[in-house]
């Protein structure tokens, strides 16, 4: 049972992953690796480390998200080709 | 390989497509600010392998004790904190790694005007 | 360009499956290693005082305890990485306060800053018992910079006396709690004659040096670890803060040099000159 739920994490966590590393727009890329944080989060908290998910939760979700948020506002938000 | 093990080896199979899904982002996309996200996805698959390889299958507990619990039973339920204590650190030195390549990127936006990397090069050539 | 795509899929997928071939020789999934077994065995084990670390949670003890030193430099590639971040980014900057903020908001932006100070610092005391420790807490710390900066407005931080400056003093204040508890063993070693390393915490059989194992109450044990975790998160969440103040920082907050903002796309220009 916990290993279904951890795989199908997993996979959510790759597709995510993908998403981001594809997008065009920066800023929606941003957003999906907020999402992908809190799936590790999740993943960390099944995964019996309630230390890892405090730390991903505050650190990988909260300051990682803004940090690139402020990052963003100095640089250019779309990709060039 | 027959398929059982397939199934038990499936959790560290699928954070190594993550892994490689990184990869091919930090070394084929053209943008630093792609670069420098693909670099913080690797740190979090790189974070999911330890925690993976050090669960305990069954009746687990975190490696916490608690009082009134005896010591063997402590030491055969827990998961391994080993691999947890990498982990602590490694998520706060990536933040800091990411913050010093986000400067960095933010100087070279303002040298170029760019962050493509083809299009510095053909700046530079 | 269709050429190169495939290549790039190619590569992707043989990296794959190098790696995933590479899983095979893992343990199972489900299986702790001898060496974490020891951890779990000797962390908390009040039968042999010369190996253990005093703290319930075995990742704390770990942490501050068997692995000490490797943690202290971690800390230390952590301060790098924030002096890099002030060398590209200092500037005799100072935020200028805006007005327009009514009472209410302003007293209840404090109250919550407070609640998330004290959050953290709890989370930290309490590291030993249950979980989490000094990074944990300064993240935390450095979350309630992030949610004034969100919610109201930069020019808000003046009023609650955050500036890069005491960020800095407070910065080197949980360093400094980091280097006493680390060299106290040292200093008792020199001036008593007897052995002791640098970062001990329990007595050993060849070291008799060692902090008290419970301080006071049976509820917070540990030795060193409580105060070294302390100074790791003023240490933590004042370096995340400094990162957050100079990155924020735009050419309109500035006393002196803007030219240097210049430069940029033309957008980012045109909104320069509105600002």
């Amino acid at each position: 049972m916990i290993d279904t739920v951890i795989n199908l994490l997993l996979v959510f966590c790759i597709l995510l992953t993908a998403l981001s590393i594809r997008a065009k727009d920066l800023l929606l890329a941003v957003v999906l690796s907020g999402a992908e944080g809190v799936v590790v989060a999740v993943l960390f908290y099944l995964l019996l480390a309630p230390d890892i998910a405090l730390i991903q939760i505050a650190a990988g979700v909260g300051i990682a998200t803004a940090f690139f948020i402020l990052v963003l506002k100095k640089l250019r938000r779309y990709e060039e080709e | 390989m027959n398929p059982t093990s397939l199934i038990v080896y499936l959790p560290y199979i699928l954070v190594v497509l993550m892994v490689a899904i990184c990869v091919y982002g930090v070394v084929f996309k053209s943008n630093i600010f792609k670069k420098i996200l693909a670099l913080f996805f690797f740190t979090d698959a790189v974070n999911l392998l330890y925690i993976i390889q050090g669960y305990r299958r069954g009746d687990s507990i975190p490696p916490i004790l608690l009082p009134g619990m005896g010591l063997s039973e402590f030491t055969s339920r827990a998961v391994d904190p080993l691999a947890h204590y990498f982990v602590v650190t490694a998520v706060v030195i990536g933040l800091a790694e990411i913050a010093t390549l986000s400067a960095l990127a933010i100087y070279v936006y303002r040298h170029y005007g760019t962050l493509e990397t083809r299009k510095i090069k053909e700046l530079r050539g | 360009m269709k050429a190169r795509t495939l290549a790039e899929v190619l590569f992707t997928a043989a990296l794959f499956l190098v790696l995933a071939y590479a899983m095979t020789g893992y343990p199972e999934f489900g299986f702790v290693r001898p060496l974490g077994g020891f951890f779990l065995y000797h962390t908390f084990n009040e039968g042999n005082p010369g190996l253990w670390s005093g703290s319930p949670n075995a990742v704390t003890g770990i942490l501050w305890d068997y692995r000490g030193y490797d943690t202290l430099f971690e800390t230390m590639v952590f301060y790098i990485g924030t002096v890099a971040v002030v060398i590209f980014f200092e500037r005799r900057a100072r935020l200028r306060q805006t007005r327009g903020m009514s009472m209410i908001v302003s007293a209840s932006t404090r109250l919550i800053f407070i609640f998330i100070i004290t959050s953290a610092l709890t989370i930290t005391i309490f590291s030993v018992k249950g979980s989490g420790g000094g990074f944990q807490g300064g993240s935390i710390m450095a979350i309630a910079y992030v949610a004034i900066l969100v919610a109201l407005s930069k020019g808000f931080l003046p009023q609650l006396k955050i500036n890069v400056k005491r960020a800095h003093l407070l910065r080197t204040l949980g360093l400094t709690i980091i280097a006493a508890m680390t060299l106290t063993p040292i200093v008792f070693s020199i001036a008593t004659g007897t052995e002791a390393f640098a970062l001990q915490n329990q007595a050993k059989e060849w070291a008799p040096f060692g902090f008290p194992a419970f301080l006071g109450l049976r509820s917070l044990s540990g030795g060193s670890i409580i105060p070294i975790q302390i100074g790791e998160t003023l240490f933590v969440g004042m370096g995340f803060t400094i990162m957050f103040t100079l990155l924020t920082l735009k050419g309109g907050d500035e006393d002196g040099d803007g030219e240097e903002e210049g430069g940029g796309g033309e957008k980012k220009a045109g909104k320069e000159a509105e600002g």
